[in-house]
């Protein structure tokens, strides 16, 4: 029986372009989490740690996340650790692995940039598919050989690219029934972010998410293999932030409350990275503004990232105040009315025809919403 | 707004207090000049818009002449249903109360300041500030029409104007609520743009977002280049990873090749020893059979030229005998021209010199007698002329003659003596006695001469006359000058009888004498001491010692041609001198017969030393080449020890020359295919060798590129670029999409902006539109159809009217100025008009009429009653009413109705 700690996609030094001015503090919050994965496969007496690729965002990241990287690396010592390079860190020339901050590593800490078996004793045997491209169409498994008839030990492949199961699976396509075929008891994978199995193939997903639209990543997984049985996993959840983006119309406060509900069931506010989409429809409900305003507040007081937009959703009431007055302002809708239709507006409007639409239904929003204060 | 009452004190020509009230409709305010019509307007205007505080000059002329009391004003007046009353006194304790009435009674409801701002607040114009302004007197500036002010503004009415103008739109809308939106409009506006040029504001979050941007944007693409520059070195490093890869595996199989080519290079090896070991022993049984071969050369050659030398040898002998045989012969024949001229010529030559010499003496005698002649003449004339001379000069030395200076002397002491007498005598006293004593006796003391037969005594001094028996004389004298001359006189007798006494003569003839006799001798001395002279030079050394050698000379060669036969000695001139020449020639000939065989000896000399020379130099020749034989011989001998005889050297020779070919051939053997077995191989293993090295320099090249590229990409690393990217990047994204939010803020509010104005402005012109159309129309009416429209610009300003007699639109300064202030007086009533829809408000116009002629100003009454009647407050001064007697409404005249009784 082998138990292992299967994880990948680290990401170390990634950009977090989106996290807006929070990005460097994103990546300093991956070592943390780091850390925490050290914890757990010690906690889980693993015999070794799978990193299946893409430890590093990138070959260009700095010197310092490299060092650092390979300081928290030598600390799962004395756990041997396997690393395949994957397409962010491919085994290039010139790549993060000939640089002199990484060849500090332990000698617990094994490069597997060979296409070639690796015994590790003890029956098990593994089956590295290290990148050493950033793009391919070529499936990366190709060369593992089958299982032999007399061949007993556990077999364990690992490899970095896109099942062919999943959408848009182009670079590095991997087979689905690579496992079975080539007789493998396991096959750990990276590249997508997110906790993903089919049978035997296991997505670990990456240890911390990289942005808001992950189902399910920063998690490791904890595999267990016996001869001729399937294999145990169990997924361990490790992330330090909770990455989540809402997209809302809000017409009244129940709207607001439902969001600030969901947002607490992230949990500690201080380890959100938010990003929220506010579609307001503005009504006679006074406080629905001032309830947004104050969870808007709160939110960027508290979170650890906050990416707030909103737009006004103007709704206009016969019998409301939303009504302009006959005038100008009346004129004035009824042209920005007739441009966002299509139409051309009546003299002296007409000369504004052209104008873009976005602008058009923010004039529109900007116009009723003075209004709307006014009513007030 | 319209006025009911308008109180004034202290102002101007208003001393006392003077209320006037106006009717809501018509008043015309009537008086003579200077009655204080426009007085009036005047404390209207600053009642309501002159700070009470004021100190102003314009407002320290309002008080009345020579008074220092504060000028007061009060006015009740009506603005929107409410009836409000103000009071002000400027300058002298100055007060502002503003009055409302409520409830029948006057509420004060501000003082100072406060009543101030409630006044303009109530009148839409400026600050209280200067009334004189009327830009500052909001919708006064168009309804009142003042006595020195513009007809109309140069640029537009204020401000206050148009928004009342535009707020009869309002007005019509009924929404004052859009002044609301309007103004969050245009703060919003104003947050991003100029109001001025509608451009962004450089101090705007839009404008700093912007530069903001542009500077990151600057910094990503200049980290970006870096990145790509790191990109670059890695795609280099990948190139020079493959191209090692690819070295790698050539220089694998050069060396693979390299092992299969080491069996031939063995091969190859083998046979190049064999081939080197027989070369060797070739070589050595050529330099052996060389040797021999030069050895025998070496004999052959010595013998050559023993025999070469024996030849030269024989030659040698035979031209050293040769030249020892020509030398002989010259010997002889120099000898023979010896003997010829020794023997022969030189004999001759002396003969005929000895005969030559004894003519040459006979000659030579005879000459010498010559010249003793003519010595002997010059001697006996010389000695002649030298006894002449030493008589003349023994006689001139025995003469007693004076000398040319002493004659001179004399000659001078004569004249002046002569000259002094007659000048003594011309003034001298005469005195002659004539006395008839006869021979008395006269002393004279100082004696005194008679000077003339006339026995007169010349007196030339003190002169005492003695006379016997008669008395004595006393003469004083002829003067000082009389002695004087008298003195020098004597003086000068005395010198000259001194001169007459030392030559012995008496008078000056024969002293004169004497001196000539002395001149002559002295001239025939010289001319005889010429003669002597010249006589001595033309004898040029001829003397007496000459004279004595020619004789010895004669008597010394005489004995000579004693020798000589009778015949000869007594041949003499031209036989003598024929003979002699004769002989010179002979000898001449016979001398130079001598030189040649002199020469001739001198020749013949120099060529036997000549032939000489050459036996002996032969001679040395033979020495020389007897020596190089014996020393060739000698050697050929030393070197024919080793072998024996040359034949058996040669033997030798022969022997070694077959050894040699028969290496020679297994030399060739052995290199048959030497190029096929040894130097291709050897060849291809070299190549081989090279091609490994340089596959060895090329991948340590490669790899030296590679460490370089892998320290270039390192030193990038640790430069922090990706994560100075990210954050860069991180942070533009922040930036620009925040501008995108501003952006789209901005272009949204500025075409609400741009719409309101748009429309504002539509409304304007449509503001305009009912200005125009009523002021045309009663410009129409005013000039019959003269002027038939009234164009407006935006401002509300006329620009022009319309002529029907021309198509085009004329401008308002071709118009008569009467008519230009017709059209305004219009102007402001058609805006009064439209401005008092709501409430009735009041216009003004001082005087504006006067160039109306009566028709026009007939047709203008009725214009002013309608307006009067249906909409405005209209106050008219005037100093003429007449042409307003048809309008109904209220005459005041002023000052009189306003006088408090």
């Amino acid at each position: 029986m082998v138990r292992f700690l299967h994880t990948s996609d680290w990401q170390m030094g990634m950009r977090a372009v989106h996290a807006g001015n929070k990005s460097k503090e994103i990546r300093i919050k991956r070592y943390d989490t780091a850390l925490k994965v050290i914890s757990i496969a010690k906690k889980k007496s693993v015999d070794f740690i799978i990193i299946a690729g893409d430890v590093f965002e990138h070959n260009d990241v700095d010197d310092i996340v490299v060092k650092k990287t390979v300081d928290i690396l030598n600390q799962f010592a004395p756990i041997p650790v396997f690393i395949i390079p994957g397409n962010h860190d491919p085994a290039l020339p010139g790549a993060i692995w000939d640089r002199s901050s990484w060849q500090r590593i332990g000698s617990h800490i094994i490069l597997l940039h060979e296409e070639r078996e690796y015994a590790l004793g003890d029956g098990i045997t593994l089956y590295p598919c290290p990148i050493k491209q950033k793009r391919s169409g070529i499936d990366p498994t190709i060369w593992i050989p089958k299982r032999g008839s007399e061949d007993h030990s556990i077999r364990i492949g690992i490899a970095h690219g896109s099942l062919d199961t999943l959408p848009d699976s182009v670079n590095f396509p991997i087979s689905k029934q690579c496992a079975e075929e080539k007789g493998l008891d396991y096959l750990a994978l990276g590249d997508w972010h997110s906790y993903s199995q089919h049978g035997n193939t296991l997505y670990s997903g990456s240890f911390e998410p990289t942005s808001y639209n992950e189902s399910d990543s920063g998690n490791v997984v904890i595999v267990e293999i016996s001869y001729g049985m399937s294999p145990k996993i169990e997924k361990i959840r490790c992330r330090t932030l909770n990455w989540a983006e809402f997209s809302i119309d809000v017409k009244d406060i129940t709207d607001i409350e439902k969001l600030d509900k969901s947002i607490q069931n992230l949990g500690p506010l201080a380890s959100s990275v938010l990003r929220i989409q506010i579609r307001l429809h503005l009504s006679q409900d006074n406080n629905l503004i001032t309830r947004l305003e104050l969870l808007r507040t709160e939110l960027e007081e508290g979170a650890f990232h906050l990416e707030w937009g909103q737009v006004e959703e103007i709704s206009i009431d016969e019998n409301t105040d939303m009504r302009l007055p006959e005038g100008i302002l009346h004129d004035m809708d009824e042209s920005l009315q007739n441009i966002l239709q299509g139409k051309i507006p009546q003299p002296p409007c007409h000369v504004f025809a052209g104008q873009d639409r976005l602008v058009v239904q923010k004039a529109r929003n900007l116009l009723l919403t003075f209004q709307s204060r006014r009513g007030k | 707004m319209i006025i009911e009452t308008l109180s004034l004190k202290n102002w101007r020509g208003y001393r006392e207090l003077h209320s006037f009230s106006f009717d809501k409709g018509f008043n015309l305010v009537v008086g003579r000049n200077e009655a204080g019509k426009s007085t009036l307007f005047e404390a209207l205007t600053r009642v309501m818009f002159d700070r009470y505080s004021s100190k102003a000059e314009e407002i320290r002329k309002i008080q009345p002449l020579n008074s220092s009391l504060g000028p007061e004003v009060e006015l009740i007046f009506f603005d929107h249903e409410h009836r409000y009353k103000i009071k002000k006194r400027f300058l002298q304790q100055p007060i502002c109360e503003f009055y409302t009435e409520r409830n029948g009674q006057w509420d004060r409801d501000h003082e100072g300041d406060k009543a101030d701002l409630a006044i303009q607040k109530i009148l839409n114009g400026s600050s209280p500030t200067r009334a004189a302004q009327p830009e500052n007197r909001g919708l006064a500036q168009a309804l009142w029409y003042l006595q020195k002010e513009e007809s109309l503004p140069k640029r537009m009415w204020a401000e206050g104007i148009k928004q009342n103008l535009s707020g009869i739109i309002e007005f019509i809308a009924s929404r004052p609520e859009e002044e609301v939106i309007e103004k969050e409009i245009n703060d919003l506006y104003e947050t991003y743009f100029t109001s001025q040029s509608g451009k962004i504001k450089s101090n705007s979050e839009l404008a700093d977002i912007q530069k903001e941007i542009l500077k990151l944007k600057d910094a990503r693409d200049s980290l970006h280049e870096k990145a790509s520059n790191v990109e670059a070195l890695r795609s280099e490093l990948e190139a020079f990873f493959e191209q090692e890869k690819d070295k790698q595996q050539h220089l694998k199989i050069a060396k693979d090749e390299l092992i299969q080519l080491q069996t031939g290079l063995e091969k190859a090896n083998r046979i190049e020893e064999q081939r080197r070991l027989k070369d060797s022993e070739v070589t050595q049984a050529e330099q052996k059979s060389k040797s021999l071969i030069l050895d025998l050369d070496i004999i052959d050659r010595r013998t050559s030229k023993i025999n070469a030398l024996n030849q030269e040898l024989n030659e040698a002998k035979e031209i050293s005998e040769t030249h020892e045989a020509n030398a002989r012969i010259e010997e002889l024949t120099e000898n023979k021209h010896h003997q010829k001229w020794k023997n022969e010529f030189e004999p001759m030559l002396k003969e005929i010199e000895e005969e030559l010499s004894l003519y040459h003496t006979l000659e030579n005698i005879a000459q010498l007698k010559k010249e003793k002649e003519i010595i002997q003449d010059y001697l006996s004339r010389i000695s002649l002329v030298e006894k002449e001379y030493l008589e003349l000069k023994n006689d001139h030395a025995e003469l007693i003659a004076p000398s040319r200076k002493e004659w001179a002397e004399f000659d001078e002491t004569w004249n002046n003596l002569q000259i002094s007498e007659a000048e003594a005598r011309a003034s001298a006293i005469r005195v002659k006695f004539d006395l008839e004593l006869q021979d008395s006796s006269i002393a004279v003391n100082p004696n005194a001469n008679h000077v003339n037969q006339g026995r007169e005594f010349l007196i030339l001094a003190p002169t005492t006359f003695t006379i016997e028996n008669v008395g004595s004389i006393h003469i004083r004298g002829g003067g000082k000058s009389l002695e004087e001359l008298d003195s020098q006189s004597q003086t000068m007798r005395k010198q000259i009888d001194d001169t007459f006494l030392r030559f012995n003569t008496d008078d000056r003839q024969s002293l004169s004498d004497l001196y000539q006799k002395r001149i002559d001798l002295e001239r025939d001395i010289k001319e005889r001491k010429k003669t002597l002279d010249k006589l001595i030079v033309e004898a040029d050394g001829k003397n007496s010692d000459e004279l004595t050698r020619l004789n010895c000379e004669i008597s010394e060669q005489s004995p000579i041609i004693q020798s000589m036969p009778d015949v000869w000695r007594h041949i003499a001139g031209k036989e003598l001198r024929e003979k002699i020449v004769r002989l010179e020639i002979n000898k001449k000939r016979l001398i130079q017969d001598i030189k040649t065989e002199q020469q001739n000896e001198t020749k013949t000399r120099e060529k036997r030393l000549t032939s000489i020379q050459n036996s002996a130099d032969s001679r040395s020749i033979v020495v020389r080449i007897n020596s190089q034989i014996g020393s060739l011989e000698s050697e050929n001998t030393e070197l024919l020890k080793k072998y024996g005889t040359r034949a058996d050297l040669e033997s030798q020779v022969n022997k070694e020359k077959e050894i040699f070919e028969n290496l020679k051939a297994d030399l060739k053997n052995i290199t048959s295919n030497y190029e096929k077995d040894v130097e291709a191989p050897r060849k291809f293993y070299k190549d081989k060798e090279l091609m490994i090295s340089a596959l060895q320099d090329q991948i340590r090249k490669i790899d030296s590129d590679i460490i370089d590229r892998r320290a270039r990409i390192e030193e990038s690393a640790a430069q922090g670029l990706y994560s100075q990217t990210s954050d860069l990047e991180a942070l533009l994204d922040v930036k620009q999409r925040r501008f995108q939010s501003l952006k789209l803020e901005a272009d949204s509010i500025k075409l609400l902006h741009d719409m309101f104005i748009a429309l504002r402005k539509d409304q304007s012109n449509a503001i305009a539109g009912p200005v125009s159309d009523m002021v045309s129309k009663w410009l129409s009416e005013l000039t019959d159809d003269t002027y038939a429209g009234l164009e407006l610009n935006e401002e509300l300003l006329p620009i022009a009217v319309q002529n029907k007699r021309f198509e085009s639109a004329l401008p308002l300064d071709c118009l008569s100025y009467g008519t230009y202030e017709q059209i305004v007086v219009l102007l402001r009533l058609a805006l009064g008009v439209i401005i008092s829809r709501d409430e009735r408000n009041l216009v003004v116009i001082d005087d504006r009429l006067v160039n109306a002629d009566p028709l026009r100003m007939k047709r203008l009454s009725l214009i002013l009653q309608e307006v009067a009647t249906k909409s405005c407050q209209i106050i008219v001064a005037t100093c003429n009413d007449t042409p307003y007697i048809g309008i109904h409404g209220r005459v005041i005249s002023v000052p009189a109705d306003g006088k408090i009784s």
